[in-house]
């Protein structure tokens, strides 16, 4: 081997030693490096996911129940139709003469038990998705057309902090609370969001 | 706590728990016994007064909601003696109680009807009063309802003149 040629070898050795050892520290050298390898298809599908867990809570009986596509709101585990003939009305708090809050108040009713929140109300027409697919249920929500003009975070907003949509996990005696917990909740709103906000959408047909 | 309102037309105040649901105020504390008490879970209607003129099943309505506004009882449907609210009028007319414990409710939720709806169909009625009578005289107030309207019209008609 001559000289030169042991020259660079020295110098092959030197920029290969300094090439592993001069990498970034830990927390550095995580988003240098990884970002590349989250593809935006891993993201989707992390939003998807979490997606899936706020389906499982718009579904609950607890919440879809007064988000009927007709005009009458369900009530109870076993969904039936509201009892005493409980109409949308024009202003979505019931009909002319029996109001929602002919009944329910601002907070649950330990006399008469009936359940109560700020603001009681049926969701908008627009906002019906009972009996709906997930994926239209899914396209309602989101659509500013129809969601009062809500934005992604909006709605995150409003699921994390509406009294009404709170209610959910504090429904008085003898209701079910939303069988998806809170925390859970609050968890995959945040994934949902932060990854993208994806929905499902209705598979072509063949 | 002291609550104050008005009861047909009387300035009052209680001094109670503002979560006592109206019914047993207007009953034990304020003594007008025409509201009745027939389920105590909003099922029934027995209890319907009007607060502000809106109508309220008072078993369920803490007393609370009802600070500064007024109450409005079967005791106070008419505004005296002499002169008669059309529904009481057409349920003399049409002879409608039988054992008579549901009616006072069902005619606060008839007198709330007939101010929004003049002319109310028969499905009108069935459709805004859920009240429940266990003697079964709905079809006997459905035509009482009908017949308050009517009496409700001519008068507005008189006064019109
Ligand atoms: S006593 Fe209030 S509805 Fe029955
Ligand atoms: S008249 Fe008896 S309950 Fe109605």
């Amino acid at each position: 081997m001559n000289t030169k040629t042991g020259n660079t070898i020295v110098i092959c050795f030197l920029m290969l030693f300094a090439l592993v050892f001069s990498r970034p520290s830990t927390g550095y050298s995580k988003r240098v490096y990884d970002i590349p390898l989250v593809k935006n298809e891993d993201k989707k599908e992390k939003s998807l996911r979490a997606f899936q867990t706020i389906l499982e809570v718009l579904k609950d009986p607890r919440c879809i129940n007064c988000h009927p596509t007709g005009d009458r709101p369900r009530q109870g585990d076993d969904q039936h139709l509201h009892l005493f003939n409980v109409s949308r009305g024009e202003s979505n708090n019931g009909g002319p003469v029996q109001k929602c809050n002919t009944c329910h108040h601002k907070e649950n009713n330990n006399y008469s038990n009936v359940p109560g929140a700020p603001h009681w109300s049926l969701a908008p027409k627009s906002m019906g998705w009972f009996g709906l697919t997930d994926e239209e249920i899914a396209k309602r929500l989101t659509d500013p057309e129809q969601n009062g003009g809500r934005s992604p975070e909006d709605l995150v907003h409003h699921m994390k902090h509406d009294s009404l949509v709170l209610w959910g996990w504090d429904p008085g005696k003898g209701r079910t609370p939303v069988k998806v917990s809170f925390n859970e909740f609050e968890k995959a709103l945040d994934e949902w969001l932060e990854n993208g906000a994806h929905i499902p959408t209705e598979k072509a047909d063949n | 706590m002291n609550i104050s309102f008005k009861i047909n037309g009387k300035a009052v105040t209680v001094d109670t728990d503002p979560m006592t649901p109206l019914l047993w105020v207007v009953r034990d504390e304020l003594s007008l016994k025409g509201t009745k008490y027939g389920c105590g879970k909003a099922l029934c209607g027995a209890c319907s007064l009007h607060v502000d003129g809106e109508l309220y099943r008072s078993c369920s309505l803490p007393v609370k909601y009802a600070e500064n506004k007024n109450v409005t009882t079967i005791e106070g449907l008419s505004e005296n003696e002499n002169e008669l609210h059309p529904v009481q009028q057409a349920w003399m007319d049409i002879n409608v109680p039988q054992c008579g414990y549901c009616q006072p409710g069902f005619m606060m939720a008839a007198a709330k009807l007939i101010e929004e709806i003049p002319e109310p169909t028969d499905q009108d009625i069935k459709e805004n009063i859920s009240n429940i009578c266990r003697c079964g005289t709905h079809p006997r107030i459905i035509k009482a309802v009908k017949k308050a309207a009517q009496l409700k019209q001519s008068q507005k008609v008189q006064s019109d003149e």
